[in-house]
């Protein structure tokens, strides 16, 4: 019977192994060789061959790659930032007893469950500058004369798509957060409030420390998203106005698809993987130190 | 240990249907048929489209016994990369509609059937003038034509001609002097209307803004497939995109605004002239489409003749094809009986063939302009070029033309900037796609 159990057992392990080597494994290593050649997917005829860090090199010299990674950071930094402070308030505020909690929760969720398409074609009808819901509204109660460019304007359209950015993640931060502060024993709060602990104090001493472990966990994993989103902004500006809003993942999508030079593409994909594998080792290698 | 195996069988069983489902053979043929698949870009606003497309296809069947033809209407996003994939994965259809640049991306690539046969037995008949001789030329590779215009995009302006009129401008203008005249008057008369209104944020901008360059005598390049945009001609384009912006002719937020933005703020009554790929849409506003007419494109200072951008789309046989010969006969027969896909199945796009103009559906107004004021000044989007330079399709891909458009409705960059930088994109992608 137990030798039974141990077949099944490696049976179920080792199907969804083979499927993960499969769906993920592959594509990375077989994009990782890729990265070494000339392969353009644009010219079936033409023989593949070795080209050793060429494709590497090229992203150095390239007059988008730069411009492309540096918005890319900035998009992931301020919508980690921005719905981490927004997450764990609403988490906080969820997480006190307060009366229709459960419809709150509920509310909370909507951006997230709003299918990305549906929500940004709603953005761009809110924030155009004719007929658009927050321009009208500022114009009527006199806060400004004249309509503010969300997505004309470079400056602006960087900044609307990480307040987008925002608006769509920071309900699965305060999810993730208020389970947190659902681990976190009352008994903590009632010994230091005995102690004479108010309310910032027991935030400061008890609930943050204790959020690390969760907190660290999703600042990753979001910027991760955040670096590597693509819906998002190509849905609002297609990497526009004058590419300023292009991305890592926006600019790879072209050279794959429109340029057809998929060994470039992978290239740039792995710089992206060890940026973000740098950026992950570095976070979490500051979390070990300080504990 | 029998329950694990039961299992494994299962998920194999699975398994083996997901990677199967690419596959194009019919396992139900009869011996003696084949089967087509045709895949259909989705031309048409409803339900009716494919059931017409399903009822052209079985009076085909009908005649043709033996040839079954699976139609799939494929939808417009990511259609780039949903026929790269297919081509390159070997799981191609025999025949497809494509976007007016892929068969000669397709042809380079070795995967274009010629159809010089289809073409030629035209020009036999004659029927051949049902076509523009400058799309069905567009349309070749090597000396070979790769494809037949199927459907066409025209660029032009919708335009409120009570608007312009109470402006003081009795006929629409014909030149870019006449067109800045007129923004002036409908601004002086109406301020609170918007002289032109443009859908910058779009990936079609250039289509438009390519209009003032066609009809100054410059194209995205020159006849011998090299960047204009440093031309002469060019920089008197982006001048004049310019001037529009400094005169307040266009909006502020002009480079925030797609073709839907841009089709409310007319439909609302605050824009004048609208540069247009003249959707149905307008149809359900009647009392703007009563005021409503359909213009060209301007003569620039230094053209010799007023053109507009057109896009083909087209027919063509992927060589992955095992029947060839069936292939390139129901393409024909296809390009020659499709009226009804408009008579009937609500088609939005005009059609290659003029012959197909002559059915109700065209008698409308907007239908009517279109075939009167902007067909015949129409050009390939190529023009002067004949077919397609190497690299246009990364060019129109990337929308690598909306570049110095939307910089020169910015306004921060001199021309001078604007034209060399156009030239040094264009430049690349003619590099990468010649490498």
């Amino acid at each position: 019977m137990k030798k039974r159990n141990n077949v099944f057992t490696l049976l179920m392990l080792g199907l969804p192994t083979l499927m993960l080597i499969l769906v993920s494994f592959y594509p990375l290593i077989r994009s990782l060789i890729m990265s070494f050649t000339n392969y353009n997917v644009l010219r079936p005829n033409q023989d593949v061959s070795f080209v050793g860090v060429e494709n590497y090199g090229k992203f150095f010299d390239d007059t988008r790659s730069f411009p492309s990674l540096s918005f890319s950071l900035i998009y992931a930094f301020f919508c980690v930032s921005f719905s981490y402070i927004i997450g764990l308030g609403l988490a906080l505020l969820m997480n006190a007893p307060i009366k229709f909690r459960a419809f709150f929760r509920a509310l909370i969720l909507l951006p997230w469950a709003i299918p990305t398409v549906v929500a940004t074609a709603n953005w761009l009808w809110i924030l155009n500058d004719q007929v658009g819901f927050v321009n009208i509204v500022l114009q009527e109660i006199g806060l400004i004369d004249s309509p503010i460019m969300f997505i004309a304007n470079p400056v602006m359209a960087r900044i609307t798509c990480i307040i987008v950015g925002t608006w769509k993640s920071y309900p699965f931060m305060a999810l993730s957060l208020l389970a947190g502060l659902q681990s976190i024993p009352d008994e903590l709060y009632e010994s230091a409030r005995m102690d004479g602990a108010g309310s910032f104090r027991c935030f400061w001493n008890i609930t943050l420390p204790l959020l690390k472990n969760v907190s660290t966990v999703i600042i990753t994993m979001m910027f991760i998203w955040g670096f590597n989103n693509f819906d998002i902004i190509y849905l609002l500006t297609q990497g526009g106005p004058l590419e300023r809003t292009y991305t890592l993942p926006i600019y790879t999508y072209n050279i794959a698809f429109y340029r057809g030079q998929m060994g470039y593409a992978s290239a740039v994909s792995m710089i992206t993987l060890v940026i973000l594998l740098v950026f992950c080792l570095v976070y979490m290698k500051a979390q070990k130190l300080e504990d | 240990m029998r329950k694990a195996l039961v299992i494994l069988l299962v998920l194999l069983l699975m398994s083996s249907y997901v990677f199967s489902a690419g596959n194009n053979e019919s396992s139900s043929d009869e011996p003696g048929e084949i089967t087509l698949t045709f895949w259909e870009m989705n031309y048409g606003s409803d339900d009716s489209y494919l059931q017409t497309c399903e009822a052209l296809i079985s009076q085909y069947e009908a005649e043709n016994p033996g040839v079954n033809i699976e139609v799939t209407l494929q939808p417009w996003d990511n259609y780039y990369q949903l026929f790269l994939t297919a081509v390159t994965s070997n799981s191609a259809p025999d025949i497809a509609s494509v976007a007016l640049d892929m068969p000669d991306m397709y042809a380079r690539m070795g995967e274009a059937l010629y159809l010089d046969d289809v073409i030629n037995s035209w020009k036999e008949d004659g029927s051949i003038s049902d076509y523009q001789e400058s799309t069905i030329e567009s349309f070749t590779y090597d000396g070979h034509y790769i494809a037949i215009p199927y459907m066409v995009g025209y660029r032009g302006v919708f335009y409120r001609s009570d608007i312009l009129s109470s402006s003081g401008v009795e006929k629409f203008p014909e030149t870019w002097d006449e067109l800045l005249d007129a923004c002036a008057k409908i601004k002086e008369a109406h301020p609170d209307i918007i002289p032109l209104v443009v859908a910058g944020n779009d990936m079609g901008f250039w289509h438009y803004t390519m209009n003032f360059a066609l009809s100054n005598d410059v194209g995205i390049v020159d006849a011998e497939g090299k960047p204009a945009s440093e031309s002469q001609n060019y920089i008197e384009t982006i001048d004049f995109l310019k001037t529009l912006v400094e005169k307040g002719y266009v909006s502020d937020g002009i480079l925030g605004h797609t073709a839907a933005d841009i089709e409310r703020i007319y439909y609302s009554g605050n824009a004048a002239i609208m540069f247009t790929s003249f959707p149905t849409s307008i149809f359900n506003y009647p009392e703007i489409l009563e005021n409503t007419e359909v213009g060209s494109s301007l003569l620039g200072p230094s053209g010799t003749a007023i053109r507009t951008n057109s896009f083909s789309d087209a027919l063509m046989v992927f060589s992955q094809t095992e029947y060839p010969e069936e292939a390139m006969k129901f393409v024909k027969w296809w390009a020659e009986n499709t009226e009804p896909l408009f008579s009937e199945g609500g088609c939005w796009a005009y059609p290659a063939r003029a012959s197909f103009f002559e059915a109700d559906v065209f008698s409308n107004k907007i239908a009517q302009g279109v075939l009167n004021n902007v067909v015949p000044t129409a050009v390939p989007c190529t023009w002067p070029y004949e077919g397609f330079f190497v690299g246009f399709s990364q060019i129109n891909g990337e929308h690598t033309m909306n570049y110095s458009a939307q910089e020169a409705f910015n306004n921060r960059l001199d021309t001078q900037t604007i034209v060399e930088n156009q030239s040094a994109r264009l430049q690349e992608a003619i590099d990468i796609a010649s490498e």
